[in-house]
This record gives C-alpha cells, structure tokens and sequence, in this order.
C-alpha cells in the first residue's frame, strides 16, 4: 500500500454517510493520512466498527448520529467534531439519497425526487453552512482548509430511472462552484470527485436486477459495464478515496472549483 | 512517499515548471529521467535530484526528434530497467500574431513539437509499459484551452489536439492498465511569469506588484499558483493514488476557471 502518512498529520475531518462502503474508505484512507475523524451517519450501527478501524490506526474517531436534513443535527455534528478534536481541516459531504430506481419517468410523481433534493442538496449545503465558521478558523490558522462533494457520474452520463438523484448532484456541483467562488477569499477549497459504478452491495443489487430483467447472469452484466471503461474494471471504494485524500490535502492547495471524474475512464472529463 | 522507486522520465526540464515535477517527483522518492533540448539546465537538475539521494539520469532530447525519443526511453530503462510514468512538459510557445496576419508556418511548428513531439515521445515509451504491465503518460495542458485569448491561436490549437489526443491514448491504452490524464495550470508563479512582470515594469512602469495583483484579483483563492504547487498535481497522477483515473483533465489554477 502506497505511503501516504503525514499528508493529514494535525489535521481533522468530518465524513458524512459513513456505512460500510464509500463514507468507510475514505475515513480509513483520511486517518491513514493522518486526520482524526468525526464520522457521521444516521445510524450508529453502521459507524461504530468504522471509529474502531480509525482508533486502530492510532487516530481519534467521534461518532456522531446525524441525518442531515435535520439542521439541528448538522449543528450538534459540527459542534462535536470541533470539540472532540479541536478543529476541522477538511469536511467530505457524502451521504446521499437515491429515488427507488425501479419505476420509469412514465407516471412520474414528483415526490419521489423530494428525498434526493432534500439530503443531496439541502442536507450536503445545511452540513457545510454549519462547518464553514470551524473551516474558516482552520484555514486562518493552517493557510487552508478543503471541502469535498462526492458527486456522480449520472451528473454526465444518465442512467435510466435516476433522473431525481443525477439532478441532485447537478445541482450540487454547481453549488460547489458558487461556494469556492466565496469561500476561496478565505483559503477554503471546495471540489468535487464524481465516481462511477462502486463495487459493493449496492452494484451487486443493481446487477442482478438488470440480470433479472434481461435474463442474463449477473457477472456477464457487471463484465459489460466493466468493457464500457477505458481501464476494463470496476472501481472498489478503497481505489476511489484517494482522489478524496488529493483534495483533503495540501497536495491541492492551488485546486478549487474542480471535478475529478473518478470511473475509470469510463467518461473524460 | 507517494512515488518510492517509481522510474519517471520528464520532458522539457527548464527553469520551471519541468524543474519542479522532476523535484516533487525525486521528493516522493522516484528515480529520474530527464529530457530538454539545453544541456546546462538538465545538468542543474541532475544535481540537484543526485543531491536529494534519487537516481537520476539525463539525456539532451528535442522531441520533434523520434530518434531522440526513442533514446530518452532506453536511457530510462538502461538505467532503471523500465518506465512507470512519463511526463510530458516539452512545450513551444506561441509567436503571438492574429490568425489573420500569421504565417500557418509558425502554427505547424509549434503543433509539432506540442502534439507531434508528445506523441512521438509517448510512442517510445508505449512497448515499454505495455512489457511491465501498466504505467501512467502525464500531459501538461493549458488554461488556454479553456479561457481562449486572441494572439495565442496556434499555442491554444495545439494542446486543444493534445487534449482530445490524451483521451484517445487513454482509450486505447486503458487494456493495458496504461493510464493516460492530463493537469491544466493557468498562472503559474515561476521564472517565466517573474521575467515577464520585470520586462512590463522596465516597459511600462507597471510595478511587478501590481501585475501581480491584477491577476491574482481574478484567481479565486487571491494568489498565483507557483509551479511547485502545479507539480503535485502531476505527483498525483503519477502515483497509485490515481488508480482508476484515466482520460482526465485536472484544472490547477487556483480556480480562476471551474471545470
């Protein structure tokens, strides 16, 4: 494994959605670095064993229990980190929400986009009000700070029955852009990685739902998706959250407004 | 170390830009190559990567020149025993004329050194990668190509061809776990933006400060880029940190232009 030690060293960040895929890679590979983490989910089942790995790794971990639609939440999340590792360096909006994706736009109804606006958009940029005033104070003391959206690739590249969630991360990336322009002044970073297909649960899911429908076996789906990318294969989290670290760091200093499609090629950018 | 006994060859090692990747690069514990056309500036740079403890060789190289090429590469793998990254910062400058007004003869050179000239060098180092089973090809792009000004028409044409040609390489290179991206500085604070703000001073009176505050006023994080800064861009690239990103462009310009 590559040697990434010191590129954090002093340095906090706060992760939202940790589960045991994306929110888990990139707590692991920010603590790695070395940044204490607050890790933020709505369940605290699915952070616990996260804060057990980061502790192993001889860095701090906080669990905080946060929905982030819930702007009471958002501040008690912001306002624990803070306390608990006294700072916050860097913050990684990626918790997210997806419309059921097995119904067509034939029939649409507009509640069903509801979820994927309230917590892509209003949750992510409520969470990053409330981080911005310790960002500020981190960026004053450290000469920058870094905030990083996970987007998508259906930002670019549609997927069929997503349209809620891919308009969300739209809007959010342009959000991005308007908050670096603001928060730029201050030394605030603000970019966005928009990976592709994540191995995991969730693909495997999907792969065997789109098998199911065209009856074809599952592995033969994920080979034809892999074939789709300019590098044959499908990206893990643990590949994925080092472009996370790239921004979280000081390897990025002169990097702001930007996306990183992270997917193997599979779109350039 | 983000880079420990990577074997990277850089093109085009000068004052700048050049310099400082071959300098990061060294700094993460890469062995390296380096490649220009002027001798004593790569004999500096030898020195100094010899000085850092890395392996280090060198090679006179005009990349319009195949030949050349080829013998940059074999330098590499003679002296490493292959070739993980090349980074390609070999580069003409525009001769600042209207389209209207200039001789297409000044266009074709500078497109054969900035897209010829990479693709040859990427030619020489291609069954090298292929042989070891993955690599990473870095391109040195141009804000040019996003914030199109007048005067610099054959400069923006050429890395406009060496994006799109970036992308194809790394189409077809991607089934071999070669990984092809390219970085994209805009202002870059170095020598060549330094001699520039002196020689508009000694024309114009315009003090270097405020050169540098006019443009600095325009980049959203309020300072010019250096190009040591850029240089971890190229760092990321080359390591393993970028796995499974290939065909990108990664804008380093302080975020005076959003992509």
């Amino acid at each position: 494994m590559i040697d990434t030690s010191g590129l954090l060293d002093g340095r906090a960040a706060v992760v939202s959605g940790v589960g045991p895929g994306m929110g888990r890679a990139i707590a692991l590979e920010l603590a790695r670095a070395g940044a204490d983490i607050a890790l933020a989910a709505r369940r605290d089942a699915s952070m616990a064993p996260v804060a057990e790995e980061v502790r192993q790794l001889g860095r701090a971990a906080v669990c905080v229990p946060t929905d982030i639609t819930d702007p009471e939440a958002c501040a008690r999340l912001a306002d624990t980190a803070a306390a608990e590792l006294g700072r916050i360096d860097v913050l990684v909006n990626n918790a997210f929400a997806e419309e059921d994706w097995h119904d067509p736009f034939d029939g649409f109804d507009p509640e069903r986009w509801r979820a994927p606006i309230d917590v892509n958009v209003f949750g992510t940029l409520g969470l990053t009000q409330v981080c911005v005033p310790h960002l500020k104070h981190a960026a004053a003391e450290r000469g920058g700070a870094s905030i990083v959206m996970i987007t998508t690739l259906s930002v670019k590249n549609p997927i069929p029955l997503l349209a809620g969630y891919a308009a969300s991360k739209r809007a959010l990336t342009t959000a991005a852009q308007v908050l670096a322009k603001e928060l730029g002044p201050a030394k605030i970073r603000v970019n966005c990685v928009a990976p592709g297909h994540i191995r995991g649960r969730s693909l495997d899911e999907y792969f065997d739902w789109i098998a199911g429908q065209r009856g074809i076996a599952a592995d033969d789906v994920a080979h034809e998706i892999a074939a789709m990318s300019a590098l044959p294969h499908l990206a893990s989290p643990e590949e994925i959250a080092p472009a996370v670290l790239f921004f979280a760091s000081n390897l990025s200093r002169v990097i702001t407004g930007q996306t990183l499609d992270v997917n193997c090629g599979r779109t350039m950018n | 170390m983000l880079l420990k006994d990577k074997r990277c060859i850089v093109s085009g090692v000068g004052p700048g830009l050049g310099k400082e990747i071959a300098l990061a690069f060294a700094r993460e514990g890469a062995d390296l190559a380096l490649g220009a056309r002027t001798e004593s500036y790569l004999e500096d740079v030898h020195g100094e990567i010899e000085a850092m403890g890395r392996r280090v060789v060198h090679a006179r190289t005009d990349i319009t020149d195949q030949a050349q090429c080829d013998a940059l590469a074999q330098a590499c793998v003679d002296a490493f025993g292959g070739i993980d990254v090349l980074v390609h910062n070999a580069f003409a400058p525009d001769v600042f004329q209207l389209f209207e007004d200039v001789d297409l003869a000044a266009w074709r050179h500078i497109m054969d050194v900035n897209l010829f000239g990479s693709l040859q060098l990427t030619k020489s180092v291609i069954p090298h990668m292929k042989n070891q089973g993955g690599g990473s090809i870095i391109f040195v792009n141009s804000m040019i190509i996003r914030k199109i000004l007048p005067l610099q028409g054959g400069y923006a044409t050429s890395k406009g061809a060496l994006m799109t040609a970036a992308q194809v390489l790394a189409k077809e290179l991607g089934s071999h776990k070669i990984r092809v991206n390219s970085i994209v500085p805009g202002w870059m604070w170095g020598p060549s933006v330094e001699g520039y703000f002196k020689m508009m001073e000694s024309q114009t009176g315009k003090s270097q400060q405020e050169s540098y505050d006019e443009i600095a006023s325009a980049i959203t994080l309020g300072e010019i880029p250096t190009d040591d800064d850029t240089a971890n861009a190229a760092v990321f690239f080359a390591s393993d940190l970028s796995s499974v990103i290939t065909g990108q462009a990664l804008d380093v310009n302080g975020g005076e232009v959003f992509h």
